[in-house]
């Protein structure tokens, strides 16, 4: 309890500090952590708990940020009815592609034909230019001044803050829940599965969804951030890079890759001041990770901290 | 009344008949096991009476309603749970949500996506977890377990499901002596207590011998004899086959 009220104060306090002792610009790092976290945590609940080596991923959040843009230039809908809709979209770009992919058994076939779909979207938005504006990108998009970021990130990163606190509390919920113990069961044992009575591909489907939902509240999160959105949004390397970070801070821990984004971010912004070569350097920690810990940071951290205080008699 | 009736079931792999012609029907609360060597075909059969294999020929009748076809889920709703060969559990959860996984999708619980587990669901959980005497260690990782720990387990599992007809293949592969009585105790219990029918495999002969009410012996997919433990000792083909005299 005493944990949980400390990580509120700092979450709460951190911009503030950041902004006397440093720079609006890490203001702006911090949101990007806080909305790669959702995006990592929602894509776990795929992979973690599913089982699922989705490849594809990019195209939930994409399809949220393409959602978003969309409605806010071209049809001017208000904010948060857009906000709303976003993540439906990417909900019901799950449902269409974990229709055809929850029916391949394996874990490469799986990871293909996510690929595959996402490849798909990505090309159709960036072909189709008198709609999407293709690699041209959609600029300037019109955010309402309540979490306007022209003066300061910092209305931004509590905007940010609580919603993905909220989804993260609601995926807490789901993996807490019956259905999230069966799902687990599938990711387990699918045979033993099946013979306890379970269609998993029903299950799996249901997973897919929610954590494409979710994906796309990052989505749209990110295009409120940068006020721009383009295909790249969409590219394999999104996905890839959400991979890596589940990997990296563990996905058999639930906040394990909450580790791995805010790790994948900080590296990223600060490595490509000093070279331009900062995938070497996460390629290199990947590998290292792999090898090493397979668990993850936060699966070796779980660990230890069970082998200090849950010493059980035997 | 015969619970399990089998009609002239058959299945090929690649034009060889793996199970061959076989008929056979399971009384209720019988002990009904089903021996032969390896490769005999035991196996394929358990898996085309669960549903993990189609047959190509016969039908299968579980409680007057034809089963045959039906997919593995669909069977386990009807009543018909099953253990492996190589004991099938959830590794890396606790021996109690290993259970109780059985027991929410039994409930029909198991879509609930944002609320806890039921009282009742525990409740249920709780007593399987007694009967099959692992309660002392329901926290426990599954894994942790010993062999035969684990054949418990997923005879939990199976019970979790509300199944009772069981079909458990080689119950006792693998253990030692000791833990094959006391396993082969522990299932005669339980089958009493909970009013189960059994179909079992098995090639500890003697083992068979001991607890079946009912004897299949089943050689290259046929089933050669069949009839009560005592004339199939006397058999003169099974002797040849098993005793090699």
């Amino acid at each position: 309890m005493w944990v949980g009220v400390l990580v509120a104060a700092f979450l709460a306090m951190l911009p503030i500090g950041l902004q006397i002792w440093t720079s609006e610009y890490y203001i702006y790092l911090a949101c990007k952590v806080i909305i790669w976290s959702l995006f990592a945590m929602s894509f776990n609940l795929a992979l973690g708990y599913g089982g699922m080596m989705s490849f594809g991923h990019a195209a939930f959040y994409g399809l949220g940020a393409y959602t978003c843009s969309l409605l806010l230039v071209k049809a001017a809908w208000p904010m948060p009815v857009v906000f709303i809709l976003a993540p439906i979209v990417a909900a019901f770009g799950g449902l269409v592609i974990g229709y055809f992919s929850v029916r391949i058994m394996g874990m490469f076939y799986f990871a293909v034909l996510t690929l595959s779909f996402s490849q798909l979207i990505y090309i159709m938005v960036f072909k189709w230019r008198s709609f999407t504006m293709g690699d041209d990108g959609i600029q300037g998009i019109p955010v309402p001044a309540f979490i306007s970021t022209l003066d300061s990130y910092l209305n931004f990163y509590y905007f940010a803050l609580v919603v993905a606190l909220i989804c993260i509390f609601l995926l807490w919920k789901v993996t807490r829940s019956p259905f999230g113990l069966v799902l687990r069961s599938g990711r387990e044992n699918p045979d033993r599965t099946a013979f306890i009575g379970v269609d998993l591909r029903r299950y799996r489907l249901a997973a897919l969804t929610i954590s494409a939902f979710f994906s796309g509240i990052a989505g749209a999160l990110i295009v409120l951030l940068e006020t721009s959105v383009s295909p790249d949004v969409l590219k394999w390397s999104v996905s890839g890079e959400v991979i890596l970070m589940g990997l990296l801070g563990g996905m058999r821990v639930f906040l394990g890759p909450i580790v791995g984004a805010v790790i994948m971010v900080l590296l990223n912004s600060f490595l490509t001041s000093y070279t331009e070569y900062w995938a070497f350097f996460i390629g290199g920690i990947l590998i290292f990770s792999v090898l090493f810990f397979p668990q993850g940071i936060a699966g070796i951290v779980y660990e230890s901290w069970q082998k200090l205080f849950m010493r059980s008699p035997s | 009344m015969p619970v399990l009736e089998l009609h002239g079931v058959t299945k090929l792999f690649g034009g060889v008949a793996a199970v061959a012609d076989v008929s056979l029907s399971v009384e209720s609360n019988q002990i009904y096991g089903v021996i032969g060597p390896n490769g005999a075909g035991k196996t394929t059969l358990f898996n085309l009476i669960s549903g993990y294999y189609r047959c190509d020929r016969g039908r299968i009748v579980f409680n007057g309603a034809e089963i045959h076809g039906l997919s593995p889920y669909a069977i386990v709703a009807k009543g018909i749970g099953r253990s492996f060969q190589v004991t099938s559990f959830f590794p890396d959860m606790t021996v109690w949500e290993n259970v109780q996984a059985a027991v929410l999708v039994k409930k029909r619980q198991s879509w609930s996506l944002l609320s806890h587990d039921s009282q009742a669901s525990r409740q249920e959980t709780e007593v399987i977890l007694g009967q099959v005497e692992l309660l002392d260690k329901m926290n426990d990782t599954a894994k942790t377990l010993a062999a035969g720990d684990r054949k418990k387990l997923e005879l939990g599992i199976v019970l979790g499901t509300g199944a009772h007809f069981l079909l458990l293949d080689e119950p006792t592969c693998g253990m030692s002596p000791t833990e094959t009585t006391s396993t082969v105790d522990f299932i005669t219990r339980i089958t009493e207590e909970m009013k189960l029918t059994i179909l079992f495999t098995e090639h500890k002969i003697d083992m068979v011998m001991g607890i079946s009410s009912h004897i299949a012996v089943m050689h290259f997919g046929s089933i050669i004899a069949s009839g009560r433990p005592a004339d199939i000792r006397m058999n003169e083909t099974v002797q040849q086959i098993y005793f090699g005299d």
